[in-house]
């Protein structure tokens, strides 16, 4: 059923023709499968704690929780974790990545990378040439690139926040350039954090890696990118509940507001 | 080893400038006028984002063709004569990267490569004529351009036989005939035995290829071939 909703929605939304681009079988294997690849955001740290909980260091967990799962059982399609905690992307990720390009059966790649560079004050110019490395290597071996802007941290990480903001500002950038669809998180954080100092989306005080909440967020936030729903528009969380036949107030991610309702 | 012209402004600043604008058409489609003959743009640098083909004979600011990594363009026809190409990323009209001089001639084709990165070798972009004439039926002709940062001299052969000995980077090497369709492209630097490219390829009798080694050694290597 929810697939059929899916394909109607494809079939029928204005963002169709993008949408169906990134939803295909690139290697003909006869299924579409989803890869993230990313740092410990992408791997699932700190998931399963509660808004409220005071966390100063985010559980680790075990690998198979984080938004991963949770696009998986949203639009019906397998999906792998490919996540390493601590890992900055301008050195070691990108090294990483084509390993993993080649090893994997995935269509769509979610390249979700940056928290960690922030930490050691990665130049944006570095940051730039990197993720369009990236974006060059996963498209050349035939996979659709998904890119991700960043939740800016918050609280005990808010220094980050600096580095963070200007890193997604080189994502939408490229997205635009490469014609690659953006999940833009750090909006979703923006429309949905009860206050975007002190997110509840985040354990808190850490800051930085999202609670229960958040990766429910960052999931829904990526299944409307990949069906080619705008979930910030009025009405988008309720084109995405119908779409995956969620009942409503089931997408939790909230629209933006429009310049007069500031 | 054919000289080819090359252009090398170490621009690369520009091209990781962050600047807006418009226009511009997708990273490999939407180009004008395919033909042919004319001239044809294939991007080869790993680090770079996609870029737009200008012609200073168009009427309009328009891209004539549009490549990203490893893809190439339809030729695109343009008028006789001199004029200058320009090379700007992708749908910026501000964001140019370097232009240059071409002469088109009537049934001529000429592949504008763009390679190079944002460290040692910094952007640049050779031009060079591709084969016009026939192909004996039985025999395909094969070149290649070595656009492998960090690379040095490469030799290559084809299922055995050599199609070039120290190759430098940023180099084309001349069209060799061959009379097989298909085998192993072997890639070994010049000066050691070090293979930095080897796979099973097939051709169509009767074509001219030009093959490009792209990509950043250590990192990432991958070879297309192109149709002339």
């Amino acid at each position: 059923m929810r697939i059929i909703a899916i394909c109607f929605l494809i079939l029928s939304s204005s963002f169709e023709v993008f949408a169906e681009q990134y939803l295909q079988d690139t290697n003909g294997d006869g299924e579409i499968s989803y890869l993230g690849f990313g740092d410990s955001i992408t791997y699932g740290v700190g998931d399963g704690t509660e808004p409220g909980e005071y966390i100063v260091i985010s559980p680790r967990t075990d690998g198979f929780q984080g938004y991963i799962p949770r696009l998986s059982a949203l639009v019906s399609i397998p999906a792998f974790n490919s996540g390493r905690p601590g890992e900055v992307f301008t050195s070691g990720g990108l090294v990483r990545l084509p390993g993993v390009l080649l090893t994997t059966p995935a269509d769509i790649v979610g390249i979700f990378e940056g928290a960690n560079d922030a930490i050691f004050r990665v130049q944006e110019r570095d940051y730039r040439i990197a993720l369009q490395t990236a974006v060059n290597m996963t498209r050349a071996l035939g996979k659709n690139a998904l890119l991700f802007t960043i939740p800016p941290p918050c609280c005990n990480r808010a220094s980050l926040a600096l580095y963070t903001r200007a890193y997604s500002s080189v994502v939408r950038e490229l997205g635009r350039i490469n014609d690659l669809i953006v999940v833009d998180l750090e909006k979703a954080w923006e429309t949905t954090c009860n206050s975007i100092n002190n997110c509840d989306l985040f354990n808190l005080p850490e800051g930085l890696h999202p609670n229960r909440k958040g990766y429910d967020v960052m999931a829904q936030t990526v299944a409307a990118a990949l069906l080619g729903i705008d979930i910030f528009a009025p009405g988008g969380a309720r084109d995405l509940e119908q779409a995956l036949g969620l009942p409503e107030g089931g997408i939790i991610v909230q629209p933006e507001l429009a310049e007069e309702q500031l | 080893m054919r000289l080819v012209k090359i252009f090398t402004f170490w621009l690369a600043f520009i091209f990781v400038a962050g600047c807006g604008g418009g226009g511009g058409g997708s990273s490999s489609g939407g180009n004008q006028g395919e033909a042919d003959y004319g001239v044809r743009l294939i991007h080869a640098s790993l680090e770079a984002a996609p870029v737009d083909l200008y012609s200073s004979s168009s009427r309009e600011f328009l891209p004539l063709a549009s490549s990203a990594f490893l893809l190439a363009s339809p030729y695109i026809a343009l008028p006789e004569g001199e004029q200058v190409l320009s090379l700007y990323r992708a749908k910026s009209s501000t964001a140019q990267i370097f232009s240059f001089p071409v002469n088109i001639s009537k049934n001529g084709r000429k592949s504008v490569l763009l390679l190079g990165d944002f460290s040692d070798n910094g952007l640049g972009a050779l031009v060079f004529d591709d084969f016009t004439s026939q192909v004996p039926a039985d025999r395909i002709l094969v070149r290649i351009v070595h656009a492998l940062n960090k690379a040095g001299a490469i030799n290559v052969s084809l299922a055995g036989s050599n199609l070039v000995t120290g190759l430098k980077y940023s180099e084309l090497s001349d069209y060799v005939q061959f009379r097989f369709t298909e085998g192993e492209l072997l890639v070994r630097s010049s000066t050691g035995s070090q293979v930095l490219y080897a796979a099973l390829e097939r051709f169509e009798a009767g074509k001219a290829y030009t093959l490009v080694l792209g990509g950043n050694q250590g990192l990432f290597t991958l070879l297309r071939k192109y149709k002339n």
